[in-house]
């Protein structure tokens, strides 16, 4: 029998969901039939009556409207983001060479490392007071906070791509003359760059909840300070449109990365 | 000896050390003397750990030894130099180039201009059979055809010494006999020198005019073998009583190392 149900992988059921998403229309519709159950569900669990408790979909898109229609929204995550992308850029701008430094120079991997297994290993939400103490409710404090979160992953996942280049191809550089500048601007980057992009990956993700994070805690702008004033007056269908708005910025990042990888990185994928 | 008579490679009484962590000192190569003259085909065979690629390497000049001395075209080695060039056992192609970005890498490096590196690229990929691949990347060719790129690549910055590491031991026994042809057939259209680091028998005899047999710790050179078989080499050269013999020979030579060696493991 359970031979003859090897037999059979051969000719498979004419339908199932497996031979479904094996063309890229099935995926589609796979996907947007379960958004579509997500969003039911969210609908049939959530309340319109009482305005404290879990608002249905229809009543968050509501919030939604209300918050894009005079504005509100758009302010706040034009000032928010500012906030990420300062920190976006300081992140990769230190993160980046420092990461290189320290896998070519032992002095620096000895100073440097230590520290970044520490940011790595703490909440660095638990350094907000200092920060805050040091650079007041500012927007150089939030963007601290920004670079704090992401930049342990930037410059360890830059190390370690740059550490784990095949020395044969650094040896066949060296063979040809090529000076230690020229191996790394033409060999070692190049090399590095799948798993330097990985890092970065990560890194933006914990950029997004650093800048949640210091605008919550560093009372003052965007995003934040609207979900504090929202909460403070009890209306969490709008506190809840300001939550899934995030989430899709997220995802857009995220999307934004994955598609720079795939151009830069098109050789690494066999 | 006025330099341009001096061989190709000169190497005398070279002997290594390797540091090892407890700082015993491990001798890789002992006392090597071995002359590679203008144009000859030279191979290397030996047991494994018996310092032939690192020997290579020193030649090469990505490597320091500890006393003896190695002479290319005369001149004392002290780093990687313009005359010669290496083409390395697992291709060391770039994955992110094509393959003729590839092939011009090292004329990159010594800041040749595009236009004109891609001349000399194309010429040499069209040499080794590969005019129509210049986009490819390295994934999409076979691995016969990946080492023909890093043949060419070495080919290009028109060297006269070519280092080759155990070239073909990554590629099929079928395709090997076929690039062990190629080679020869590029080279007698040359005047390169070359020092071939191999495991295989068959190949040493097939390609070389001398075939250097080494012995493991520490590396020492045991005998040099005259290839007498004429030239050009064929597919009949494979049939031919005296390569069966010579082949025979080596054999011999390495069976009674490695068994010696694995007696005292």
């Amino acid at each position: 029998m359970a031979a003859d149900k090897v037999k059979g992988g051969a000719e498979r059921p004419r339908w199932s969901l497996d031979r479904l998403v094996e063309t890229g229309l099935g995926r589609t519709l796979v996907r947007i039939a379960a958004l579509l159950a997500l969003i039911g569900a969210w609908q049939l669990a959530g309340n319109d009556t009482i305005g404290l408790l879990f608002p249905t979909f229809g009543r968050t898109l509501v919030a939604f409207w209300g918050l894009v229609s005079d504005g509100t929204l758009q302010v706040a995550l034009l000032v928010t983001n500012q906030t990420l992308l300062a920190g976006i850029i300081v992140m990769l701008v230190v993160g980046i060479p420092v990461g290189i430094m320290t896998a070519r120079v032992s002095v620096l991997d000895r100073i440097v490392t230590p520290y970044i297994t520490f940011l790595v290993a703490i909440p660095v939400i638990a350094l907000i007071p200092v920060i805050q103490a040091i650079l007041g409710l500012t927007f150089a404090a939030r963007v601290t906070v920004v670079v704090l979160f992401g930049i342990p992953y930037v410059i360890i996942n830059t190390a370690v791509a740059v550490r784990r280049v095949d020395p044969v191809l650094t040896e066949m550089a060296t063979s040809f003359g090529a000076s230690r500048l020229v191996i790394l601007r033409d060999v070692v980057l190049p090399a590095a760059v799948p798993g330097i992009m990985a890092g970065i990956r990560i890194a933006l993700g914990q950029a997004l909840i650093g800048m949640v994070v210091a605008e919550l805690t560093i009372v003052g702008a965007g995003i934040g300070s609207l979900i504090a004033d929202l909460q403070g007056r009890f209306r969490v269908a709008p506190v809840l449109a300001i939550a899934v708005t995030i989430v899709l910025e997220g995802v857009l990042l995220m999307t934004i990365v994955e598609w720079i990888e795939r151009r830069l990185g098109r050789w690494s994928q066999s | 000896m006025t330099e341009t008579q001096a061989p190709a490679i000169s190497i005398s009484n070279l002997t290594k050390f390797y540091g090892s962590p407890k700082g015993r000192r491990m001798k890789a190569l002992e006392n090597v003397t071995l002359t590679v003259g203008r144009g000859e085909f030279v191979s290397i065979i030996g047991p494994s750990g018996c310092g032939k690629t690192t020997m290579l390497k020193m030649v090469g000049g990505i490597l320091g030894w500890d006393e003896g001395s190695i002479e290319v075209l005369g001149k004392p080695v002290t780093g990687p130099g313009p005359e010669r060039a290496t083409v390395f056992q697992s291709f060391a192609l770039l994955p992110w180039m094509t393959v003729i970005d590839n092939v011009s890498f090292g004329l990159k490096v010594r800041g040749m201009a595009k236009p004109e590196r891609y001349a000399v690229a194309r010429k040499l990929l069209a040499s080794v059979g590969l005019a129509d691949f210049e986009t490819s990347y390295p994934r999409q060719l076979s691995g016969g055809m990946q080492q023909r790129v890093g043949l060419a690549r070495a080919l290009a910055v028109s060297p006269q010494l070519l280092l080759m590491d155990e070239p073909f031991s990554a590629i099929d026994a079928q395709t090997r006999l076929i690039l062990q042809t190629d080679l020869l057939d590029i080279w007698s259209k040359t005047d390169l020198s070359v020092l071939f680091i191999t495991h295989a028998m068959d190949e040493a005899v097939f390609l070389s005019d001398k075939v250097v047999i080494m012995g493991a710790r520490p590396g020492h050179v045991t005998d040099i073998i005259d290839v007498d078989l004429p030239r050009p080499r064929t597919e009949e050269t494979r049939r031919d009583p005296r390569f069966v013999e010579l082949t025979g020979f080596v054999w011999d030579r390495l069976r009674g190392m490695i068994q010696q060696d694995e007696r005292a493991a």
